[in-house]
């Protein structure tokens, strides 16, 4: 039995070894990023939730109080757990969520921020969560400090590796010929809306969050960010129908997809804008809150 | 709770140190810890599962002790036949009452009258149809006096539930692993060390392998009218290595564990794809299952003995059961039969047990004529997985005319990430080979008898594993449906 014991415990050795190199390049590109929010404070009352759509809107708005919260990945999933979380620090009266053509692809039940947005949450949330308490733990603590049983951790540190030993190859085509346009958005399109049917755990993941607004007293609004012309045109009108979802429970969608049709200057790429589309959207949005 | 979860990999370490540390002072305490462990094991899917399980032990329990006092021809059978209807029953109610009320609503239709089913709205417990043959067998082997039935009812109720093996097998006979419980278990280092390697090698074979191909096995078979034929025909291989993969992947797993505890499994899974034709491929494929039926099924129906006509239909029956048992589909039974046809011009010509041995046994590599053989069941039982893995009869043949279509020829168009999937089977295939005469492929290795490479090695597959496997938690292991 001590044979085993000692052999077993050289090979968790080594494997703990193995784990904490990973834990530190995750925890230093992956987790504290995501984590490291600019500090809310008591003025910030309305609040953006969008996936990386959001990214340019930056924080132009918070002399206004709307702070940005917005994350690249985040799903449905996620902005329930930012609601939670903003309920009790913040004082929240409003957010503005992106119900954007492709947030109920099937696709994003896989690709969001779910091992991430659990940095904003207690274990005591799981009533509010309806998450088991073993579950948010997992989540919360397992995923991250032994990611080795973190899926998403794989393609992050192959790429610290790959960095390591040869210079970044840039895959994606400049945003400046109209032939990279029209390619950048076909791809865009093609990843964007596999499939046609839409996701139900995100769906009911809208309908909870409406639920857990209404009780919280805040107030929604929901926004389909501007697109560039080519995208728009690639995607052909196919909508997972999340600003459906919404006005079925009585929320109303501004559509701003078509805000900068003939401005591919204010476009970073096919579906988000540049710092300065970023800038200029930002003062769209502060009407709609000003008018609510 | 699965095998390739956060919640089993934090379960197995407590209950191994609470087993060999606290409870190894006796039997009782060793039985009882098991039986507990494994119902916290079931229970972690939904806590209701329990009572069928129990239910299905304390029947089997007393009609055992009830055999035992009685000699009685009818009052026998009228016990086993207790046995049999509560255990089937049980089965027939959760696994194929849909199945049956919408085939019955299906043929009314035929004589133009159209009924709606009364479907139930029920949810299959996992491992049902495992469980279910286990706690059989034990009933059947004592009214056969074949085993003593057993008084510890602690002994027994673990036999049942025992958590390696409780939702995908290997389907124990209660002659072989019954008695494992009525015998103090002690420590066996050679075979701890050997159900370590044999778990660190049925992860390998479900997150590397099957999990991988499963993507690509997906992606084929969810629309297979937009692939081309080559696709397809590498979406059928995808899935006879992912199926391979994640099944015997469970069972190492299970076997492994077991051996942690002290206990030794049958073996499941012998190189199947290594068989040079259908029927050594039965003898290799599933064989706690394949022989379930054949002691159970096969025998008590003639066998291969007596008529050309008994023999046909005796192994109709066993192929149909046997594809009727993993699921209440059409595709299940098409799939048993089309092995019965397969499997019969052997039978019938008595070259069933021509290969009975290792292939190459004592060669490096195959002769052509073993090459071609292994090809050619390789290729026969894929074609037979298509059925298995469509969802309806019609799915299943408009994938094979997708197959057979102008468009076999054309490039598969597979996304990159695919060729590594290959790349990787290709891998598992000459490991697989390179072990073949042993129990799992990397039990014994030259490489253990030096320090530095064993280590190097162990180290490998957890560096595999976690590069290349596909380990998201929402990937189940196909035999948990069944």
């Amino acid at each position: 039995m001590k044979k085993y014991f000692f052999k077993i415990i050289i090979f968790t050795l080594g494997v703990i070894l193995i784990n904490t190199v990973i834990y530190f390049i995750t925890d230093r590109y992956y987790f504290k990023p995501y984590e490291n929010i600019e500090k809310i404070n008591s003025n910030d009352t309305v609040f953006i939730l969008a996936d990386s759509h959001g990214g340019p809107l930056k924080q132009n708005l918070r002399e206004f109080g709307v702070y940005n919260f917005s994350i690249g990945s985040d799903s449905y999933f996620d902005i329930y757990r930012k609601i939670v979380y903003l309920k009790k620090h913040s004082n929240i009266k409003k957010v503005i969520i992106t119900a954007d053509d492709h947030t109920l692809s099937i696709y994003r039940e896989r690709l969001n921020n779910k091992d991430r947005s659990v940095h904003f949450l207690e274990i005591s949330d799981s009533d509010i969560l309806l998450e088991g308490r073993f579950s948010i733990f997992k989540e919360k603590y397992f995923k991250r400090y032994v990611p080795l049983f973190n899926p998403k951790t794989t393609a992050i540190v192959g790429r610290y590796f790959r960095s390591l030993f040869k210079k970044k190859k840039n895959t994606v085509l400049d945003w400046d010929t109209n032939d990279n346009k029209k390619k950048e958005s076909v791809k865009r399109a093609k990843s964007q809306f596999r499939g046609t049917e839409s996701s139900t755990e995100l769906t009911e993941c809208i309908r909870k969050t409406v639920e857990l607004c209404k009780s919280y007293d805040i107030e929604i609004v929901t926004i389909k960010f501007p697109l560039a012309k080519d995208y728009l045109s690639e995607i052909k009108g196919r909508n997972f129908g999340a600003d459906e979802q919404f006005r079925e429970l009585g929320i109303k969608t501004y559509d701003f997809t078509e805000l900068y049709i003939n401005h591919d200057e204010y476009f970073a790429n096919q579906d988000h804008l540049n710092d300065l589309g970023g800038e200029l959207f930002a003062k769209e949005l502060l009407k709609i809150v000003e008018a609510d | 709770m699965f095998f390739n979860s956060i919640d089993f990999a934090i379960f197995l370490p407590i209950v191994f140190i609470f087993y060999w540390f606290v409870f190894q002072k006796n039997l009782k305490a060793q039985n009882f810890f098991i039986l507990t462990a494994s119902y916290i094991f079931y229970g972690w899917w939904d806590w209701r599962f329990l009572s069928l399980i129990f239910f299905s032990s304390i029947v089997d329990y007393i009609v055992g002790l009830k055999l035992a006092k009685t000699d009685k021809t009818g009052h026998r059978k009228f016990l086993l036949l207790t046995s049999i209807t509560v255990n089937l029953g049980f089965l027939g109610f959760f696994k194929y009452y849909n199945f049956f009320a919408e085939s019955f609503a299906d043929a009314f239709t035929l004589f133009g009258t159209s009924i709606e089913p009364s479907r139930l709205n029920i949810i299959l417990p996992v491992g049902i149809s495992f469980y279910t043959f286990q706690t059989l067998s034990y009933s059947i082997d004592v009214y056969k006096r074949k085993l003593e039935p057993t008084k510890d009812i602690i002994a027994f109720f673990s036999f049942v539930s025992f958590f390696p093996q409780l939702v995908a097998g290997p389907i124990e006979r209660a002659t072989h692993l019954l008695p494992q419980f009525y015998v103090k278990r002690k420590f066996d280092y050679d075979k701890a060390i050997n159900g370590s390697r044999q778990i660190l090698w049925g992860l390998f074979k479900k997150i590397v392998i099957a999990d991988n191909c499963a993507k690509y096995a997906n992606l084929m078979f969810n629309d297979p009218a937009d692939k081309p034929g080559s696709a397809l025909v590498l979406g059928a291989v995808f899935f006879a290595f992912q199926i391979y993969g994640d099944f015997s992947g469970y069972s190492d797993i299970a076997i492994g564990t077991s051996r942690l505890f002290g206990f030794d499994l049958m073996k499941n899974f012998s190189y199947p794809y290594f068989s040079r034709d259908i029927a050594e491929f039965w003898r290799r494929w599933h064989i706690s299952l394949s022989t379930w039926f054949r002691d159970y099924l096969y025998i008590p129906l003639g066998g291969s003995k007596g008529s050309t006509s008994n023999k046909v239909r005796n192994t109709f029956i066993i192929f149909i059961v046997s594809g009727f048992w993993h699921g209440a589909n059409w595709t299940f039974i098409a799939w048993g039969t089309l092995n019965a046809i397969y499997f019969l011009p052997l039978l019938l010509s008595n070259r069933n047990r021509r290969n009975i041995g290792t292939v190459a046994e004592n060669t490096i590599f195959p002769s052509l004529r073993e090459t071609l053989s292994i090809l050619s069941t390789f290729a026969l039982t894929t074609f037979a997985w298509i059925f298995f893995r469509a969802e309806s009869m019609k799915h299943a043949f408009e994938y094979i005319a997708g197959i057979f279509s102008i468009s076999l020829f054309a490039n598969p168009d597979l996304p990159a990430k695919a060729y590594q999937s290959i790349r990787l089977i290709i891998l598992f295939i000459i490991i697989e080979w390179i072990g073949r005469k042993q129990e799992f492929a990397i039990e014994e290795l030259k490489l253990y008898n030096y320090k530095v490479p064993k280590w190097i090695f162990y180290y490998a597959i957890v560096m595999v594993i976690y590069i290349w496997g596909n380990y998201s938690e929402t990937i189940e292991f196909i035999y948990f449906q069944f």
